[in-house]
């Protein structure tokens, strides 16, 4: 379902290209952890696949379709109903309770009936934020505002979720808990998972390791652990 | 859409409530000022049209005297008109009618007619007349007003005064009281509409009567009987007429006065729009700031989905809700204002301006559908034209801002040198705009000049911003200890930026420009004036009757008062002034017949030519039947000392040669001024002198004006209604109006303080944002919280001076267009040029003021970075 083609990424700012000849293929309900050390390139390679970005050169498919010929008003659709994002740092509206801003991805699909305050609040009841939906992010935790963040990158039943370091800015026992929740999506939903981390902890519970160095893949591994418990 | 709408701008505008409050404010306040004015022109130029019209009736030929009125025992000679339709004689006049309380003052119009003759040209419907026909036959009309005191009242007028059929009402003419009698009322049709029913209708004899004009006419009406040949008879009729009367059309009238009203009202508007202008800024310089300051958001709300027209939309809302709410308070304010404005602007209007527009006094003035449609018809296209920059940058926000936390990355470019040559070219088309003449009287040229002057400064400031902020980088050097960082750091940063936040200081800059050039002109408008009425005004008391003059009606005092006030033992001598209305070429001019003899031994006046000007040239003059000219003549009709006028008088068109030209900025539509012998001899139809609507007097040595003030008008009782003025209470009235007129320049002054708040919040927000990296780094390296907040604040208060400053600048040579174009072909006059510089030095330290304290915000938010996540990051 994910198909990434001989990618280059140059960004005009910088000198070497952040991305040199990346491929790579998940299939759907696929668990992928893309590991290296900062600067190596995860955030560019999942913005590419996220289509918030375009590739210098190559191809990213996602369920046989690319993303580099769509207009703005087709990216963003494309986005709102495809992709699912999940940021380091949260990135919730802080003027919004718990409970809108899982609502906005639906509104912005022009979701404005019933079914949307049903659909997020079930998302919200999946991540464990059920009882905090009339909240501000400004009176939960780093682990719950993550919890939100993820209910809303579901809301709209994307078919791929994007993960740049989720657990980057939460200490061990929250981000721990935080990548069981992503794992038991992808396990429950079946949604395909991309796992951007630096931090072998996190990509514990995904189903293979990508390593990267420098923009391009250097291996690509099967993760035992988790192979062995499907 | 909407929930979306609610949620990320509803939100984000409640949570920002003081910025939405400014803005909307300042909005409220530009649609306030443009009402207001609307409300007051409107109401001016309405009231005259339905006066005009209403009363015209079936009308398709008025025939007048060029000035003044006429013997009615021309109608002899005019027999032959029968032939070509109705005839009907007219006498019109205004009455003043003043309320139980003695309190409100009302303009009637008075129309006395020949019943018997009138019935083809208009028709009168009664209320309460006969059973079943409410419009009585010409002899029911006549038995009905054929008492010389009876008059047909308005049901309307009757109504909101409480008056019957069979009341008595008391009302001035001139100075005189009288009583009238209601014998019927007229309902809301025809006539009675004329100027909202502020209307009385009377037997010609008894108008005669009461405007002392027995065997004298003001018009005849003709309704021919083949309307289609109107042209034909039109250039008949004129062949035929005997000299001193003319011929046209009911409409002529009133475009003559609409053309005069129309340039003071294009000023007004011209006025206005600036404050809308600013308003205009406000929205987008608003907008920018929430752009700027949500920019993560934005990005954030890219990343899950929201398109670029989504995105653009939502702020475009933001935009539309703020000018919305902003026009809508506006128009209640300014239905407020507009009362007040046109209770000031009436009284400018009646003692400066053009009378006719003082009837506008008796219209109502209220809010109009037209009012409405046109405040938001104006402001939204503009709010929304206003938002576009922003709201598109907006949408060009990438998704990866949220993701990355990074906006662009600030150019450190220095601004465009073609600025110099877009601001080169507008300067040189302001140049030769200047030198046009005006369009049908107005100054459009003129103010085109001020448009490009506008646009060719506006190109200039991120120059000239780079260029302050080096200067102050070098200057910096010498600040106090603590200082000298941040302060070199402030030049750097806002250096930098100059390109990027050039838009937010030009528009500022432009603000305050506009308003300190209006201040400008008013303060040089006020200046000239006193100095000219300091001048001029050599009588120790100056008289006029309680109604005014107009082309409608000539008010008078009456011989009897005039004799009062020459019998007191401490009145030396009287001169007595008059003016009427007279048809100069296809316009209106004032001629006003005053005694030389008086002037030469006793009255002063501000000669603009000839260059010396005594008292033996004056009694010269008066000999020669010579005439003055006021400077608002010879500007507008190009004449000078040595030119003749041509100048209707009963026995048809005479030339008189100007001796002199004076100033006079009690009139802007030109004044010819002959002696009243001359005018006995040459403009009166019967020979006589005219009764005087206004007299000086000059008193006794040693005789105390306020006293003789206080007995004057104890002499004068309730029968003669005179208003006294004495050299100070008259220079009082004077300054009253004019204080009020400069209160406009406070309200400015609070407009423009809002806009640099607002203009210095949104440069200094963009600026903090794109550098709260740097910012944080600065903390990193050991810049104490108080040296980052001194630097922001300096970088407040360098954009608040070096705007205000260029804002003068500009505004100086704005106002100078204003002053010596723009005013000079608009009302014909010249003014002194007269900067108000304690007005100026205040508005100043308010700007710098205001400036530092809106640099507080971004301040206290730049210190929040260093602890807060930007460099978590890294
Ligand atoms: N907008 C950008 N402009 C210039 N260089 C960038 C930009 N974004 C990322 N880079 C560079 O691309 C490389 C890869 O970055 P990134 O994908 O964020 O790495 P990672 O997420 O693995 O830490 C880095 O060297 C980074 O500096
Ligand atoms: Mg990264």
């Amino acid at each position: 379902m994910l198909e990434v083609d001989d990618v280059y990424k140059s960004y005009a700012a910088a000198d070497a290209p952040a991305l040199r000849g990346v491929s790579l293929r998940a299939e759907k309900g696929d668990f992928l952890a893309i590991m290296g050390p900062s600067g190596c390139g995860k955030s560019t390679l999942l913005h590419l696949v996220g289509a918030m970005d375009q590739p210098s050169k190559g191809r990213v498919l996602v369920d046989g379709r690319s993303v580099a010929d769509l207009g703005d008003d087709e990216l963003a659709r494309w986005r709102r109903q495809k992709i699912g994002f999940v940021f380091q740092f949260f990135n919730l509206l802080p003027t919004l309770t718990v409970l809108e801003n899982v609502e906005l991805p639906r509104l912005l699909d022009g979701d404005n009936g019933g079914t949307c305050r049903e659909r997020a609040q079930a998302m919200l009841d999946l991540v464990g934020m059920g009882t905090k939906s009339r909240r501000f992010p400004a009176e939960l935790s780093g682990g719950e505002m993550q919890r939100v963040a993820i209910a809303r990158a579901l809301v709209n039943e994307p078919s791929l979720l994007l993960a740049d370091e989720p657990t980057g800015s939460l200490d061990t026992e929250n981000g721990e808990s935080v990548m069981r929740l992503l794992a038991g999506v992808n396990r429950d939903l079946g949604v395909t998972l991309l796992l951007a981390t630096h931090s072998s902890e996190a990509a514990r519970h995904a189903r293979r390791h990508v390593h990267m160095r420098d923009g391009a893949i250097e291996a690509l591994t099967e993760n035992p652990d988790v192979a062995a418990s499907v | 859409m909407p929930r979306l709408f609610s949620r990320f701008i509803l939100r984000s505008l409640w949570h920002q409530k003081g910025r939405s409050t400014i803005t909307v404010l300042g909005i409220a306040l530009g649609v306030a000022v443009v009402v207001a004015i609307r409300i007051g022109n409107h109401g001016s130029i309405e009231s005259f049209k339905t006066a005009t019209e209403s009363i015209a009736g079936a009308t398709s030929l008025q025939i007048t005297a060029g000035s003044g009125r006429f013997d009615e025992l021309l109608l002899n000679e005019l027999g032959w008109l029968d032939g070509l339709g109705n005839v009907s004689p007219v006498v019109e006049g205004q009455v003043l009618f003043e309320g139980h309380d003695g309190e409100t003052a009302e303009l009637l119009q008075v129309l006395g007619i020949d019943a018997l003759r009138d019935r083809p040209v208009r028709s009168y419907y009664l209320l309460e007349f006969d059973d079943r026909r409410r419009e009585p036959t010409p002899r029911q009309l006549l038995e009905l007003i054929v008492d010389l005191d009876a008059v047909i009242a308005t049901e309307k007028f009757a109504r909101q005064h409480g008056l019957a059929i069979g009341d008595s009402f008391p009302v001035v003419v001139g100075d005189r009281r009288r009583e009238l009698t209601i014998k019927g009322l007229l309902l809301d049709e025809g006539p009675g509409r004329t100027l909202d029913g502020n209307f009385l209708l009377m037997d010609i004899a008894g108008a005669q009567e009461l405007f002392a004009c027995i065997g004298q006419l003001d018009r005849l009406d003709v309704r021919l009987h083949d309307e289609d040949s109107l042209e034909e008879a039109k250039g008949a009729i004129a062949e035929r007429l005997v000299p001193g009367l003319i011929v046209e059309q009911p409409d002529d009238r009133f475009g003559r006065v609409d053309r005069m009203i129309a340039a003071f009202h294009f000023n007004l508007n011209a006025l206005g729009s600036v404050s809308l202008i600013v308003g205009l800024f406000l929205i987008y310089n608003s907008l920018t700031i929430s752009v700027t300051m949500r920019r993560e958001e934005i990005g954030m709300l890219r990343a899950v989905g929201a398109s670029r027209v989504q995105t653009a939309s939502l702020f475009l809302g933001q935009a539309l809700l703020l000018t919305i709410v902003g026009a809508g308070l506006g128009l209640l304010l300014g239905r407020i204002l507009g009362e007040v404005a046109v209770r000031a602007t009436t009284v400018a209007v009646e003692t400066f301006y053009i009378a006719e527009a003082a009837v506008a006094s008796t219209a109502s003035q209220s809010l109009r559908w037209s009012d409405v449609g046109w405040a938001l018809g104006l402001t939204i296209p503009l709010g929304l034209v206003a938002a576009l920059g922003p709201a598109l940058e907006a949408s060009r926000v990438s998704p990866l801002e949220a993701i990355r936390g990074t906006g662009r990355l600030a150019s450190a470019r220095r601004p465009s040198r073609w600025a110099l040559v877009v601001a080169g070219v507008a300067f040189l088309l302001t140049t030769v705009l200047v030198r046009f003449p005006s369009v049908d009287g107005i100054p459009v040229w003129g103010y085109t000049a001020e448009l490009t002057l506008l646009l060719g400064a506006a190109a200039l400031v991120p120059l000239i911003l780079w260029s302050l902020c080096r200067l102050w980088e070098v200057g910096a050097s010498s600040l106090p200890r603590g200082w000298r960082v941040p302060g070199k750091l402030a030049g750097a940063n806002l250096r930098d930026a100059s390109t990027r936040i050039g838009v937010s200081v030009a528009a500022l800059v432009v603000s305050l420009a506009m308003m300190v050039a209006v201040a400008l002109m008013i303060a040089s408008f006020r200046f000239t004036v006193t100095y000219w009425l300091d001048r001029i005004i050599s009588a120790d008391i100056m008289v006029r009757p309680a109604t005014l003059n107009s082309s409608i009606a000539e008010s008078q005092m009456s011989p009897e008062a005039l004799a009062i006030l020459a019998s007191d033992p401490d009145v030396e001598a009287i001169d007595t002034f008059s003016t009427r209305q007279a048809r100069f070429g296809d316009t209106l001019v004032t001629l006003g017949c005053g005694d030389f003899q008086v002037l030469a031994a006793k009255g002063r006046l501000l000669y603009a030519a000839p260059a010396r000007m005594t008292s033996d040239d004056v009694r010269r003059a008066a000999r020669d039947g010579e005439v003055f000219i006021s400077e608002s003549f010879s500007l507008r009709f190009g004449k000078t000392v040595g030119d003749e006028v041509r100048l209707p008088t009963p026995s048809g068109e005479r030339a008189f040669r100007i001796a002199a030209v004076y100033y006079d900025y009690s009139n802007n539509r030109g004044t010819v001024v002959v002696d009243r012998r001359t005018f006995a001899r040459l403009f009166s139809p019967d020979g006589q002198e005219p009764s005087p609507a206004s007299a000086a007097l000059y008193l006794r040595e040693g005789a105390d004006p306020e006293t003789t003030r206080t007995r004057l008008l104890k002499r004068l009782g309730e029968n003669h209604r005179l208003l006294l003025f004495t050299q100070a209470s008259l220079r009082t009235e004077v300054m009253r109006i004019f204080n009020s007129t400069f209160a406009i320049t406070y309200g400015l002054q609070i407009i423009a303080i809002a806009a640099a708040v607002m203009g210095v919040l949104g440069t200094l927000y963009t600026i903090v944002h794109e550098r709260r990296r740097e910012i944080g780094l600065l903390g990193v390296m050991g810049a104490t919280r108080s040296q980052i907040r001194r630097m922001i604040v300096l970088e407040a208060t360098l954009v608040g001076g070096a705007s205000q400053l260029l804002g003068i600048l500009l505004g100086i040579a704005m106002a100078v267009i204003l002053v010596f174009v723009i005013n000079v072909q608009s009302f014909h006059w010249t003014i002194q040029f007269r900067p108000p510089w304690f007005f100026l030095a205040q508005s100043t330290v308010l700007v710098i003021l205001a400036s530092v304290l809106a640099g507080l915000y971004p301040a206290a938010r730049a210190t929040r970075f260093r602890s807060a996540a930007e460099l978590r990051e890294e």
